[in-house]
């Protein structure tokens, strides 16, 4: 019997939810026997396991070589970056938030980065202490202030209310997650301009030498997997978009069409005879296309003698490839040659 | 096999041995120390690069050098005049860009309670032959002065910050220029939020619009009456800081020539005797004794017979300021590889605590992979002797005896024509020979003479 792929989820947490929301809609979806078992299994997809972790755990257990596969925040996964943890797909779509220093809204002397490393030297210069710094994200802190020249600061962990500690007096200001600056604002911080970090959102993590490994019967597997994924993805962002137009040259109509950007579709216009009642001949058109694109496209079609456009969300969308399954190919072999 | 290759000493004791020679004692230091003692006058990357813990609620930390270690052994045993001792050991650091490397193997020295261009050479002169005795003979030497280039500074009258500043940005006043270091301190310490300085993004923000030292004042006020979070500030301590950016505004044309003036200096990259000639044309009239000072001691590295071809002046050379307060300099091979580097640094023991100021000047350097198989070429034969079934006490006595003849020996468990065989009758055999251990004298001779 060939093993089993395994993929770690997070099991509480601001991307629990969405992440069983977003498997449900890759066709995905996740069966959870018991709400207190830790083990999943994926209805569509034999031979795949679904193992729930807190969120630090799932990249943990990527990193580490004990699941082939797991979803996170990027926030996380670049926080504890490590040499088998490979980044599959970093635009999963949901899950947005952004990594950012915030200082006391009372300091109002601080507009940039560079007046802290300077805010930093009058600590050492009148108060004989660092300038302490409230995060959960140690390593990317490290980084950012290296970056601006700051040095001079000591780390203050804790678990959870970042944001009240400034507050509450043991740090000076915070580097920390933030969805839309609320819970910044209502614990008196304000987000410096020059001070995000990261801008995250849920990824899928795999682990390179698990993933190596795997046998044909498990990389068809993995292929099914990321080709779903791939395709709600493609999907979600994409119209299908249908009308009728007048005329009896189809090669004139799909020049028209092709002319412009906005109507050119994944490749080239479908367009199938139609007859009214009047016996007049024209061509219904149906046309893929990306959602930012959808009314420009309709402008145009009417333009050139479209009636009746009617559009629908797609859900799945399959392309020659699957973006996902070509990046973990090239990733393996690079990782081969390196 | 000649007496050489079976000299005892292992290689690290020939730099141990060289070092003596000039007169310094090796001093072994605690690998954990407490972490302030590192901080005391760290520079910018060691303090952000230290490895610390806390333990029992003290902050400690892995040594990230031997230099802060040094200078409180010297003030903690109440020593006086002159000390030189050298170091060698791992030393740690916590890069975040390399999380891979934090130990390495350092070796170094320092010299207190010398002053003077003699004191400087001799410890420039160490670290060179240090690298030419591992078989380092390309070395570069770069030399800097930070001592000369404060003093130059001290004619545009800075505030300590803003010359704090300036020395801090050398590296990108040489990158980007005179335009762009000005914009940085306008944005940083003077609150100027009008230009494409240090993230240009930002200044379109509502934010930067509202730069205006009496409207923060007030938003300042209103936010301190509705309690909220301060972040260990006092509003004392940001209108403080608002006003110190207003009077460093005032600074900036001050800045822009100090700023001029260093770019001058940062041109001058030249080999020795071309370069103090320029120096002297760009040095003012009262720093001029500290410039021959320099020009001395880099001048006195010909009497330890080092090729003076390979080293080059670098007036804005600086390293970690925080303690350097004089001659400062690095070393690399021709690639830009870096080996090391030291200077001198006579404030770090009166910031330690100590009453009377005590010249100190001294150098470190990275050995490990650095042509270190060099080294390993000259190490000595190592005698095998063969160890099996019950001839324990046999060959265990054979290696004693060996070694206190001054040879070293090991035992093996494979047989080879090179591996003595002892056996219990006291006679030993070697390359098919029998010696009698009764008379040690034929078969030590037959060793050393390979």
């Amino acid at each position: 019997m060939a093993e089993r792929i395994t993929l770690a989820l997070p099991s509480k947490g601001v991307l629990a939810a969405p992440t069983l929301d977003f498997l449900q809609n890759c066709g995905l979806g996740v069966h959870k026997p018991n709400p207190r078992q830790y083990t999943g299994s994926i209805n569509t997809l034999a031979g795949v396991d679904v193992l729930f972790q807190r969120v630090r755990d799932v990249v943990n257990k990527v990193a580490d070589g004990s699941v082939e596969l797991g979803i996170a925040g990027l926030d996380l996964v670049r926080e504890m970056q490590r040499e088998d943890l490979l980044l599959l797909n970093e635009q999963l779509g949901y899950g947005h938030c952004r990594l950012q220093l915030a200082v006391p809204t009372t300091w109002v002397d601080v507009q940039l980065t560079a007046d802290l490393v300077d805010v930093s030297q009058d600590f050492r210069q009148f108060q004989h202490r660092n300038l302490r710094v409230a995060t959960n994200f140690t390593h990317l802190t490290r980084q950012f202030f290296s970056a601006h020249g700051l040095h001079h600061y000591s780390l203050v962990q804790a678990e959870g209310a970042i944001e009240a500690a400034p507050t509450l007096g043991y740090a000076d200001c915070v580097i920390d997650l933030s969805q839309t600056g609320t819970t910044l604002r209502e614990n008196h911080l304000r987000p410096l301009p020059d001070g995000t970090l990261l801008e995250s959102q849920a990824t899928l993590i795999g682990n390179r030498k698990r993933l190596a490994a795997l046998d044909h019967v498990q990389r068809e597997r993995l292929r099914t997997l990321l080709e779903l994924i791939d395709a709600a993805l493609q999907g979600r962002e994409r119209y299908l978009l249908s009308a009728n137009l007048a005329g009896d040259d189809p090669a004139l109509l799909a020049r028209q069409i092709m002319d412009n950007p906005v109507t050119r579709g994944l490749e080239g216009p479908t367009l199938a005879p139609t007859w009214n009642a009047a016996g007049t001949q024209g061509y219904a058109l149906t046309l893929v296309i990306s959602a930012d694109q959808l009314l420009p496209a309709v402008e145009y079609l009417r333009s050139i003698g479209g009636r009746q456009a009617s559009a629908r969300p797609l859900r799945h969308v399959f392309l020659e490839e699957s973006p996902t399954w070509l990046r973990l190919n090239n990733l393996l072999d690079s990782g081969n040659h390196s | 096999m000649d007496g050489q290759a079976l000299d005892p000493l292992r290689p690290s004791t020939t730099i141990t041995q060289l070092m003596e020679s000039f007169g310094y004692r090796p001093l072994e230091t605690p690998v954990i120390d407490e972490a302030a003692l590192f901080l005391t006058r760290a520079g910018d990357r060691i303090a952000s690069r230290l490895f610390t813990f806390r333990r029992n609620g003290v902050e400690l930390a892995l040594r990230p050098e031997f230099t802060s270690q040094a200078a409180h052994h010297y003030l903690r045993n109440g020593l006086e005049g002159v000390q030189r001792w050298q170091f060698a050991g791992p030393v740690f650091e916590d890069d975040p860009d390399n999380k891979s490397e934090f130990q390495r193997h350092s070796v170094g020295a320092e010299l207190f309670g010398l002053t003077g261009p003699a004191a400087d050479a001799e410890i420039m002169a160490l670290a060179l032959t240090v690298l030419q005795r591992r078989g380092v003979e390309d070395w570069q030497l770069v030399v800097g002065h930070i001592g000369l280039m404060r003093q130059m500074l001290a004619r545009f009258q800075l505030d300590e910050r803003t010359e704090r500043f300036l020395i801090n940005n050398l590296r990108a006043l040489r990158q980007h220029g005179v335009d762009h270091v000005l914009r940085k301190f306008e944005v940083m310490l003077a609150g100027k939020g009008n230009g494409t300085g240090a993230a240009p993004e930002a200044f379109g923000s509502r934010e930067a619009d509202a730069v205006d030292t009496g409207a923060l004042l007030a938003r300042l006020l209103d936010a301190t009456r509705h309690g909220a979070a301060m972040g260990g500030r006092s509003h004392q301590d940001i209108a403080h800081r608002l006003l110190r950016k207003r009077q460093h505004l005032g600074e900036r044309e001050q800045v822009l020539q100090a700023l001029q003036a260093l770019e001058r200096w940062s041109r001058v990259r030249q080999h020795a005797d071309l370069a103090f000639r320029t120096l002297a044309d760009l040095t003012p009239r009262a720093a001029l004794p500290l410039l021959q000072e320099w020009q001395e001691s880099v001048e006195l590295l010909a009497c330890y017979g080092l090729p003076t071809g390979q080293i080059t002046i670098q007036p804005d050379l600086a390293r970690t300021w925080d303690y350097y307060s004089g001659l400062v300099f690095e070393l690399h091979t021709p690639a830009g590889l870096h080996l090391g580097g030291g200077g001198r640094y006579d404030e770090l023991l009166s910031f330690l605590g100590a009453a009377e100021p005590v010249p100190a000047v001294g150098f470190a350097c990275w050995l490990e992979g650095q042509d270190a198989g060099s080294e390993d070429s000259h190490a000595s034969r190592t005698v095998a002797v063969l160890l099996y079934g019950g001839n324990g006490r046999a060959a265990t006595g054979l290696v004693r005896m060996l070694r206190s003849e001054g040879l070293n020996a090991e035992l093996v468990s494979q047989a080879n024509n090179e591996a003595l065989h002892p056996d219990d009758d006291g006679n030993v055999t070697w390359r098919g020979q029998k010696f009698s251990l009764a008379e040690p004298d034929r078969l030590l001779e037959a060793l050393r003479n390979g």
